[in-house]
């Protein structure tokens, strides 16, 4: 049965990469250094502004066609 | 020295206490433990700052970190590299998101995602489109003089544009024969049809998982009846693409 599934290291690093740098609970705007009373500081957004250039180097051409959700 | 908490997961059960040790090491070698309100758990350990800079072992330890976590909990897992500075912090993050995080919970308890891209080789596959003209059927085009570079411009772009019409809809028809079987085994799902030179579709779904086995069932046999195209599929994930979550 699992002989579908894709097993190749390289697809697997642009699969995790694509789903832990962009997907998931998400901290709401850009760098938050505090929301009322919590101290939340947020380091994600640097680590992904740098790595979206090795992103755009896994992904290929830029994708262009919005995104069909069920309503 | 340790001074931020990194959140791996938001956990559908309250597994606060010492009866609850994970067993799992988290990044910066140190051991995953819970901070608890309600019902509700977030999955976390202490890291030092510079721990969280993105790489090839640390995404793949990251995940897997996750992953151990899914195996014995529904969980919504956390974008990388969300990090608080107190148990206090995650509390106060646990108990204003508490009504979004219970419903997102709900959405995807006993379920998994898969990951499906469809490639090609766009210089490789003939998809039969339809390249004969007709100029009857443009009757002003065809009255103009046949030597008229103005005629035969228009000409050569109708006909481009024919070519490509066909061939943007024989790709539509490919993907909804790929994609109509697959929704219906699917509790959500997410298509994106991109058509590049190497790929045409970009999909997750969300499957229940007494469902998983016929999934991918089905992919394999839409695989066999397709072989001009090759399918790329990764899962089961736990359900990063269907956690719609911005915490407050």
């Amino acid at each position: 049965m699992n002989d579908v599934i894709t097993k190749s290291k390289d697809v697997t690093l642009l699969e995790i990469l694509d789903r832990i740098l962009n997907k998931g609970v998400v901290i709401a705007g850009d760098i938050v250094i505090s929301v009322a009373d919590i101290d939340l500081v947020y380091l994600g957004l640097k680590l992904l502004l740098s790595s979206v250039e090795t992103m755009e180097k896994y992904r290929g051409a830029p994708i262009y066609s919005p995104y069909q959700e069920p309503s | 020295m340790k001074n931020y908490k990194c959140i791996y997961a938001i956990l559908d059960s309250n597994v606060n206490g010492s009866d609850h040790k994970p067993d799992i090491m988290g990044l910066d070698s140190s051991s995953v433990y819970f901070v608890g309100y309600r019902n509700i758990s977030a999955a976390i350990s202490d890291v030092n700052r510079d721990t969280i800079k993105i790489s090839s072992d640390i995404a793949f330890s990251y995940e897997k970190i996750i992953e151990n976590l899914w195996v014995k909990y529904n969980l919504l897992p956390m974008r990388f590299g969300s990090v608080v500075k107190s148990n206090a912090n995650i509390i106060e993050i646990l108990k204003r998101n508490y009504a979004n995080f219970i419903d997102n919970l709900k959405k995807v308890e006993n379920k998994s995602e898969f990951g499906l891209k469809i490639l090609w080789d766009m210089n490789k596959t003939d998809f039969n489109t339809e390249k004969t003209f007709n100029l009857d059927n443009y009757k002003k085009l065809k009255k103009l003089n046949k030597n008229s570079i103005y005629r035969n411009y228009l000409i050569d772009k109708l006909k481009q544009h024919k070519s490509e019409d066909s061939f943007m809809k024989k790709i539509d028809d490919i993907i909804e024969e790929i994609h109509s079987p697959l929704k219906r085994l699917s509790y959500l799902y997410k298509v994106k049809k991109i058509v590049t030179p190497k790929i045409i579709l970009n999909a997750t779904y969300l499957v229940k998982n007494d469902m998983k086995d016929e999934f991918i069932q089905k992919i394999r046999q839409i695989k066999e009846e397709k072989k001009n195209i090759q399918f790329l599929l990764t899962g089961p994930w736990p359900s990063y693409n269907f956690v719609k979550i911005s915490i407050k």
